[in-house]
This record gives structure tokens, C-alpha cells and sequence, in this order.
């Protein structure tokens, strides 16, 4: 009986799209641990969305915005791939996270959906798939190098001296181990060995073991790498046992919306690491968070700029899939991201939608330049990226000084 | 020895906010006689509410006790529209109800709060320094109010017509009823304690953990059971010292033996003290 | 072709969850045991399963298959399923010799203090799972060559169906043996059934033992279905759902269990699809997790009543009247 209701809900959600609409699967987690993922996602990918769509949308057909929940479990993972490719029919998806990759990259490789990720950051993803795998935040492994260059060069920190004495905490999930190993390298690569490194157990109410095994040694940098509930922990238990070091943070934490988590007086000058594009992107950044504050009321979050240009990246493929008459298919899809993005000769450089389509559409080619950096693909769909070194000064992130990426040889 | 001083203040402390809770639990166990899976989500709306009414303007201290009220109420509404009806059905049906109750609860919050941590309205505290120790303000003020709301407890059990009719009823339904103890009030009563508690706790937790998420409750559900197994299910006192327990075995085995294994250690103790006492440390009885 | 394959998906991943249930059957519906470790068992036939199957370190097929973990036997996958079975009946003997003596509720949390301590230590020792990064490449039996992927899904299911099909059948026959009389015996009254000198705890361990191997053998096709092992699928919420299930199928009677699995499916998966209504679409905008928050609203109603209006589930036990109230053929009443 349930399968019959099922099915039916299924045809009828077939019937509602197939009026012209393309449809983008959101396979992300909305609720569990990390329903905040998918909530900072949605707003941006739903604000560039509606641009597209009421500037005549693509290829004659509106975009719409499917959801599915991945719960943060595997088997939700599945289900709700499952749900997006097979009945819902989406074109491509934005996402996974790291961890519902493991229940749907089979589903997505098999169905040959175009994926692109502004969140994972797995090293799992840096050799996994040439054509179908594409993400726009840059694997843990840069990130965590670029940590280590920052904290062992005083250039980069806008101080006299680089850190001597320094220790690592990851959380042990599947969006942070993939710093530790990178950052540990790096470290050694750079000249200052890590004091210490270790995981902890992320979501426990109290963090006083582990800030305690870390200022045994007495370091002058803590390096963390965990969610802004964690981290906000973490930092108020090393303040309660009277640390007077400062911090290195990651992606997550560089939003302004941690800065009130933690409470600035907490975070006062600490740094943080953020993906950034060539410092000209600067007044980009700028454009794009009014447009977000506009449309949706807050502050860009963790992920709002990888979704920026994983959502224009799609978009972009398919107008260039639909010019001249073209299908939008998952096949052509796929097929369009690289011409969109890879550099080249004669290409119009762009940073927005608008501005890409009216291109494309005059007979142009356009190379795809974003918030988080040139958005160049390698070979298996990963990017690099320069990476801002941001300092909290007064309240506020600050950048304080650009890693490029040549840096990080 | 500065080390291990710490530690216990830590255990105590953590241990406090547990006891909370698991007071709560216990006092309803008692008089029901099942695992209410939704209990958890009682300290998620405890902290929540709390954080609305400050944001009202209401002081942290008021906020909290109206927080108490208010899911008290929440606590005996569900009671008396989901459990009551199927008390008699066994404790399958009723496992299954409150997992299904949780489920809305919890939902329920993430549907009005949205997904994004919330920071609970407590500003951060420099510790104190007695000689070489570090004492941190926040565990103190946990153990103290914790030891407070015991206190009230223990008394309400001890003294009053309520407690005493509560007591019986949890001994022995059937007998209660026979001698004209009225037992629907009781359970009603049961209920709304057993709630304002577990808002204090979410308070308490929210105090501790300082980022709010609709998720909290649940997950500090499972030490919570710990806490009131090991100390015996169904006696209060059995709980606040099952939850001491459960919150310095956590330190300590944090602290001195492996730092990743932190719920762990929990579950380890209450299997230990089943394999030598199946009814827990203080049996079921008060 | 492609809604077949979701409903075929979907289909494989409740009858895994079915062959769980029927474990849990075995020990709670016929013996009467509180086990909320179940998830436990089913992690620890996966990750057997899949270690055992996995191309050995350093061969090319590790290689290929970009291999970063430490233990792999290249056992062929049949073998590797009947040893998920096994170990998962071990474990289930350990942790049901400590505990079978516990009153219920005391087991339950007993049950599912253990079950979390494994999980704990499954996700620190990543020299074994690769902790949260899991192992990909399990082999997949079958697939590519001879049968295409594209068609992969269905001859799975089709495996599957016949894996399911033959365990539900002996968990049929056990149900009326002698073992699963006694075993009944003793959930009604265990004084009285030892006193009529069925061992009680003996029974119960053995009962709790099976139920382990069937969550093994579980564990072991879901890790094939997938191709991956991931220590984050096992976590607590994975227990309460078979429970769900055993509740919605009725708990004293096999085919109920795996029925109840299907149903549990039925209902969580439909729900994604109050998603695609239109009209909910402005409350997306202002709260992203709104309709994610509201599914889970309606399944816990769901849950509640059923409960409430099914309170034997859906196919209820069905009890043997003892010989001596049958009328003998002939006799006059």
C-alpha cells in the first residue's frame, strides 16, 4: 500500500517537472549533526537559482532546487541519492559532504551525474574519478600545507617572528582527519616539527582532557581543526585553564558567526585560514555578501562562497550544453564544466553568472574565475586555490596576508 | 596532585550536569516503569527556552526557572495525550511512542530554530587561582546550583504528602491505589517534575557546552541512561550518585588513560558495576 | 529504467535491514531479550566481510583500487559472508555471556553500552576501519564482469531475495521447533519453563548467539551492496530503527519482522518526497531544514500511531493451542 502511495508521489513529481524545468539535486545534510551544512548551503545556491530563472532561465526551462537529506548517516546518504538520481531525475547535484559520499559514489558514478562538492574536502576525493567528481573548496591536503607555510613564516602573519612551539588538534570526523597528515608533513617540511598531534572525540560536552594534554608542552600556537561547536569548546576550556597562546583555525571558523560564537573576547587575534581569489577579488567578495544579506538576511556562512561557484559552474555547463539548441542532459553537463572554467587563449574572464551567460551567448568563451580561487579542475575535479591568512582584529576577520599557490610547493 | 585536583573538579562538574538529568529520568522511571526515549529532547527545549527568554530580556537565573515552568507543562500535556493511554500496553509500545516522540520534538525545534548553532547567554569566565590550582568558574556554578536543585528534591521526597505518595506509588502501584492514594494525581505531578528538571539540565548542559544545537539533548541522552542505570533505575538518589560516578569516570579515564575514548568510559563503568550488581549500585527501590 | 532502479535500490537496502530485524526477532520476539546493541553486530559482520574479501596489501588489485588500508585476505565473497555470520554470533556470545542474566531493562542499556564501546573503538583504531575516511573498493561479486553495472542493482537484489528468502525460511522452522517452543516457554515464564526443566539462560545465550549471525550475514550484504565500509553507518539510531521495524511487522512471527522492515522503508522513503510539493517551497527559503525537519515530524506521528492503533503490529504472532484442547476426532464434547 505504502509502495503504491510512493510510487504514485514519484509519478507525480515526474509530471511537475517535465513542464520545463531542469532540476539540481542538493544532496547535503539537513538534519542530525550537521544540519547546518545543508542550511548554509541552500540560501546561496537558491539565490543564484532565481537570477538565472528570472533572466529567462536555461535553455527555455526553469531551474529548480531539489533536496535531498543525507541525515549524516551512510544509509541516508543512499537513499536520498538514490531519490535525486533515480527518481527525481536531477542533471547534477552539489555535494555530498565527506561522509555521504561513502553511501553514494557508487550511485553517482554508475548514473554519471556530475557532482560538485563546495564542501568535501576529503583527501579521500584528491585520486578518485576524471569525469564526474568536481568540487570547488580545495582538498584538506592544500589547506593544511598552507597552514603550515603560515605558521612557520612571519610574512605571512603579520609579526615579527614565526611560532616555535607548536601542537595539533583535529576532530576525529570525516570532514577534519584529512588535515592531520598534511599539516603534519608540512610542518616537517617547513622546519618546525610539531610538538604534538592528535585527535579528539568531536561533540563531547567538555574538551578539558584534551586542552590539557595540548598545553603540557606549552606551546605559543594551537593549531585546530574541528566544527565552530567544537572549537568554541575547546577554546573556552584552554581560556579556562589560562592558556595564553593564540589559535590557528580552519574554514569553518573564519565566519564572523564564530567570532560571536566563541565570544570575541575569546578570539582576539587568533588566525585563520579562508580560500580566497587573487587579492582584485576582494570588492567580489563584497558584492557577492550584500547580494546574499539582500536576499536572505545573514552573513555569507562556512561554504557560502564554495557554493557561490559550484552553483555557477553548473549553471554555466549547462548554458553552454543548451547554446545553439543543445540538450541539457547529465552527459553534456559533465561534458561543458571544464569549458567553462579552464583557462585559455581569447576567453572572457568571469566571475558571475549574468556575465557568463551573456557571453556564452554571444559566441563567446568564457573562463570561470570565482570566490574561492581561478576555479581550474585538474584532472580528477579538484582546485587550488591561494589561501588568505585572516586575523581577528576588533571583532572582525582581517586578512593579513595572501598564500599562492606557488607557495605551497 | 594539582593535575588530579583538577580532573575531580572536572568529574564533579560534569557529573552535576548529568545528575540533573538523570534525576529527572529516575523520578519518572520510577513511577512508569519505562525508557522514555524522548527525555533528552526536555533538555533541548529547557535550553532553547531558556535562550528566548533571555533574549526577551529576562536574566539568565529567571529565564531558566521559567524554562522549568514552561516544559513542565509541555512535559504532563504529552504525558496525559501519548503515554497515559498506553501505559498498560507494555513497554514496547511505549519505547517505541517516545522514540517517535522524540523524532517530533527535536524536529520540532530545528523547524523553528533553524539548523545553525546558537550560542547559550553565558559570557565567558576567566578562572580562579587558588596557589598553583586553576579552579574554572563554570563547573563550580554547575555543581552548586545541581547541589541545590537535589536538595529540593531530596526534600519534596522526604517530606512532603506529594513526595511520600510519589514514593509509594513507585514501591508499589497497585498497592498505592489500594489504599486511596490518588495515583493519577501523582503521575501527573511525576511528570511535570520530571520535565522542569530535565530543563534545568538543559540549562546546565547548555551552560557547559556553550553551543546550542536541536541535536544536544538526544545525544547526551545515552550517558544519561548510563547514569541512572548504574545507579539503580527508579531511585533518585541511586541516580545523582550513579551520575557522580559516570561524570568522574569520564574525567578521569579522559584524563588519565585514553583522551578519545569520552562517552566510552561511561558505558565501560555501568557494564563493570551490572556485572557485579545486575540492579545497580542502590537497587530500585526508595 | 531509472525509477526501477530506485525502487530496486531502496528494495535491497530494506531487506538488509529485513535479515536485522529477523535477528532481532530471534531474540527478542521468541526469547524475549532487551538487545539494544543490535547495530554491534552488524557492524562487525560488515567490517569482517569486508576485510576478509578485500585484495591483500600490496597486490595490484589493492593498488588499483588505490588502496590505503592495512588488512585485506582476498577471500572470495561467499566465503567472506558466512564469516560475517560467524563472527557476528561470537560477538554476540561475548557480550550475551555477560549480560543474559540481567534483568530486561538492565540489558538493554547493558546491550547498548557495549555496542558503543565497539563503535568507539572501531572509529580510533583506523589501522584497521581507516576510521572516518572508511574503506572503499569491497568487492562486489560479479559486477562489471559478466554483468554491467547498469544492471548490477537487480541481480543484487535478486541475490539478496534469495539470501532472505532462505533465512526467513529456517527462522520459520525455528520458530516451531523445540528450541523455539522452549524459547517461548521461557519469554512467558521463566520460572516456570526452568522448573520444568528448560535451562534458561543456556537457551537465551544460544537465542542471542543467532540473532548476532543473522546481523552479521546483515552486515556482510550491505558492505557488497555498497562497495564501501564505514564505521559512521553504525551508529545507535541504526538499533532503534530495527526496533521500529520489529514493532511494525509484529514481534513474535518471522515474515512480520521482515515485513516490518519493508514498511519502516516504505514510510521514511515516501516521506523525501514532501519535499517535491510546490507550496512548501517559500518556507525553504526562510528556514532550509524546514521540510527535512517536517519529514521527521510526520514519521515520529507516524510511529505514534501505529503504535497506538497496531499495538501488536501488522501480523500479529500466531500461537499453537496446546494438544489438549483440541478434540480428539469422534469424542463427544
Amino acid at each position: 500500500m505504502k509502495r503504491i502511495v510512493m510510487l504514485l508521489l514519484a509519478l507525480v513529481s515526474g509530471l511537475v517537472m517535465a513542464q520545463g524545468t531542469i532540476s539540481i539535486g542538493l544532496l547535503l545534510p539537513f538534519t542530525g549533526q550537521y544540519d547546518w551544512v545543508g542550511a548554509n548551503v541552500q540560501p546561496v545556491a537558491q539565490m543564484i537559482a532565481d537570477d538565472a530563472n528570472a533572466s529567462g532561465g536555461i535553455g527555455g526551462a526553469q531551474i529548480r532546487l531539489l533536496q535531498g537529506d543525507t541525515e549524516g548517516t551512510v544509509d541516508a546518504g543512499f537513499t536520498a541519492a538514490q531519490k535525486l538520481i533515480n527518481a527525481d531525475g536531477v542533471v547534477a547535484l552539489i555535494g555530498p559532504t565527506s561522509l555521504s559520499l561513502a553511501g553514494s559514489q557508487q550511485l553517482i558514478v554508475d548514473a554519471k551525474v556530475p557532482m560538485v562538492s563546495p564542501t568535501a574536502g576529503t583527501t579521500a576525493l584528491d585520486s578518485f574519478n576524471t569525469q564526474y567528481v568536481f568540487r570547488t573548496v580545495p582538498s584538506d591536503s592544500l589547506g593544511g600545507r598552507a597552514v603550515a607555510r603560515a605558521a612557520t613564516d612571519a610574512q605571512f602573519l603579520g609579526r615579527d617572528s614565526a611560532f616555535k612551539k607548536v601542537v595539533l588538534m583535529v576532530a576525529n570526523a570525516p570532514a577534519m582527519v584529512s588535515f592531520q597528515a598534511p599539516i603534519e608533513k608540512s610542518m616537517t617540511d617547513f622546519g618546525t616539527p610539531l610538538l604534538d598531534s592528535f585527535q579528539f572525540t568531536p561533540d563531547k560536552p567538555s574538551y578539558r582532557t584534551e586542552v590539557q594534554q595540548a598545553l603540557a608542552l606549552d606551546p605559543d600556537l594551537i593549531v585546530l581543526v574541528a566544527t565552530p561547536e567544537d572549537s568554541a569548546r575547546v577554546m573556552q576550556a584552554a581560556f579556562q585553564a589560562g592558556y595564553e597562546g593564540t589559535w590557528f583555525v580552519t574554514q569553518d571558523q573564519t565566519t564572523s558567526d564564530y567570532i560571536a560564537l566563541a565570544t570575541p573576547q575569546l578570539v582576539d587575534g587568533i588566525y585563520g585560514l579562508e580560500e580566497v581569489a587573487a587579492p582584485e577579488s576582494a570588492g567580489l567578495y563584497d558584492a557577492f555578501a550584500a547580494q546574499l544579506k539582500a536576499f536572505d538576511g545573514k552573513e555569507p556562512q562556512i561554504f557560502g562562497t564554495n557554493t557561490y561557484d559550484a552553483m555557477n559552474v553548473v549553471l554555466l555547463a549547462m548554458v553552454r550544453a543548451a547554446r545553439d539548441g543543445g540538450e541539457i542532459t547529465r552527459a553534456t553537463v559533465a561534458a561543458n564544466i571544464r569549458p567553462v572554467t579552464d583557462a585559455g587563449e581569447g576567453k572572457v574572464v568571469v566571475h558571475e553568472y549574468m556575465a557568463g551567460k551573456a557571453a556564452l551567448l554571444a559566441g563567446k568563451e568564457i573562463d570561470y574565475q570565482g570566490l574561492v580561487g581561478p576555479i581550474d579542475f585538474d584532472a580528477f575535479g579538484n582546485i587550488t586555490a591561494p589561501f588568505a591568512i585572516k586575523r581577528v582584529v576588533d571583532g572582525a576577520w582581517q586578512t593579513v596576508a595572501i598564500v599562492p599557490a606557488a607557495a605551497l610547493e | 596532585m594539582t593535575a588530579f585536583l583538577q580532573t575531580l573538579i572536572f568529574g564533579l562538574g560534569t557529573g552535576a550536569v548529568i545528575s540533573v538529568g538523570a534525576v529527572g529520568l529516575s523520578l519518572s522511571y520510577g513511577v512508569t516503569r519505562f525508557i522514555n526515549f524522548s527525555y533528552g529532547e526536555l533538555l533541548t527545549l529547557g535550553a532553547y527556552l531558556a535562550f528566548v527568554a533571555v533574549s526577551l530580556g529576562l536574566s539568565l537565573p529567571v529565564a531558566s526557572l521559567l524554562a522549568m515552568v514552561v516544559v513542565g507543562l509541555i512535559g504532563v500535556v504529552l504525558a496525559r495525550l501519548l503515554f497515559d493511554p498506553i501505559l498498560h500496553r507494555g513497554f514496547l509500545s511505549l519505547l517505541v511512542t517516545s522514540v517517535g516522540l522524540a523524532f517530533v520534538l527535536q524536529n520540532a525545534v530545528r523547524m523553528i530554530f533553524g539548523s545553525s548553532p546558537t550560542r547559550f547567554p553565558l559570557p565567558p569566565l576567566r578562572p580562579w587561582r587558588i596557589g598553583a590550582l586553576i579552579v574554572p568558574k563554570v563547573p563550580v556554578l554547575v555543581i552548586v546550583i545541581a547541589a541545590l536543585a537535589m536538595a529540593c528534591v531530596h526534600l519534596l521526597l522526604r517530606y512532603t504528602r506529594m513526595g511520600k505518595m510519589m514514593r509509594a506509588t513507585s514501591d508499589d502501584a497497585a498497592l498505592a491505589k489500594a489504599s486511596g492514594i490518588v495515583t493519577g494525581r501523582v503521575l501527573a505531578t511525576t511528570w511535570f517534575l520530571s520535565a522542569a528538571i530535565a530543563a534545568l539540565g538543559g540549562v546546565l548542559l547548555g551552560m557547559t557546552q556553550i553551543a546550542l544545537q536541536p541535536v544536544m539533548g538526544w545525544g547526551f541522552l545515552l550517558v544519561v541512561f548510563a547514569a541512572v542505570l548504574l545507579g539503580g533505575i527508579g531511585n533518585p538518589y541511586g541516580a545523582m550518585l550513579g551520575a557522580l560516578i559516570v561524570g568522574l569516570g569520564i574525567e578521569f579515564g579522559a584524563a588519565y588513560l585514553a583522551p578519545d575514548y569520552g562517552h566510552a568510559f561511561a558505558f565501560l563503568l555501568l557494564v563493570l558495576v551490572l556485572l557485579l550488581r545486575p540492579k545497580g549500585l542502590l537497587r530500585g527501590s526508595f | 529504467m531509472a525509477l526501477a532502479t530506485f525502487f530496486v535500490g531502496l528494495l535491497t537496502l530494506a531487506l538488509i535491514y529485513g535479515v536485522l530485524t529477523l535477528g532481532l526477532h530471534v531474540q527478542f520476539g521468541l526469547a524475549g531479550m532487551l538487545n539494544f546493541g543490535h547495530v554491534a553486530f552488524f557492524a562487525v559482520g560488515a567490517f569482517t566481510s569486508a576485510l576478509l574479501s578485500l585484495p591483500p596489501k600490496g597486490s595490484e588489485a589493492y593498488l588499483a583500487a588505490g588502496g590505503q588500508y592495512q588488512l585485506g585476505y582476498g577471500l572470495p565473497v561467499p566465503l567472506a559472508f558466512l564469516a560475517a555470520g560467524l563472527a557476528g554470533g561470537l560477538v554476540a556470545l561475548l557480550i550475551g555471556s555477560t549480560s543474559v542474566r540481567l534483568g530486561s531493562h538492565y540489558l538493554a542499556v547493558a546491550t547498548f553500552a557495549m555496542a558503543e564501546i565497539l563503535r568507539s573503538v572501531l572509529t580510533n583504531e583506523t589501522w584497521l576501519t581507516r576510521g572516518q575516511f572508511g574503506i572503499s573498493g569491497v568487492p562486489q561479486p560479479l559486477r562489471s564482469n559478466p554483468i554491467p553495472a547498469e544492471l548490477y542493482p537487480f541481480a543484487y537484489l535478486a541475490a539478496t531475495v534469495v539470501v532472505v528468502a532462505l533465512l526467513l525460511a529456517v527462522s520459520v522452522r525455528l520458530t516451531s521447533s523445540p528450541f523455539g517452543r522452549a524459547l517461548r516457554a521461557v519469554r512467558e515464564d521463566e520460572t516456570a519453563a526452568r522448573a520444568l526443566g528448560k535451562p534458561a539462560p543456556g537457551l537465551k545465550l544460544r537465542a542471542f548467539a543467532l540473532g548476532g549471525v543473522l546481523a552479521g550475514f546483515a552486515g556482510s550484504l550491505w558492505t557488497h551492496s555498497l562497495g564501501i565500509v564505514h564505521v559512521g553507518q553504525f551508529v545507535p539510531i541504526i538499533t532503534f530503527q530495527v526496533w521500529l521495524a520489529l514493532l511494525l511487522g509484529g514481534r513474535g512471527n518471522p515474515i512480520g519482522a521482515v515485513v516490518g522492515a519493508l514498511v519502516l522503508m516504505a514510510i521514511t522513503e515516501s516521506t523525501r518526497f514532501l519535499g517535491n510539493i510546490p507550496f512548501l517551497e517559500p518556507l525553504t527559503r526562510r528556514n532550509p531544514s524546514f521540510v527535512p525537519s517536517l519529514r521527521f515530524v510526520v514519521v515520529g506521528l507516524l510511529l505514534i500511531l501505529v503504535v497506538r492503533y497496531f499495538p501488536r503490529g501488522l501480523l500479529p504472532e500466531r500461537l499453537r493451542r496446546p494438544p489438549a484442547d483440541e478434540p480428539a476426532p469422534g469424542r463427544q464434547p
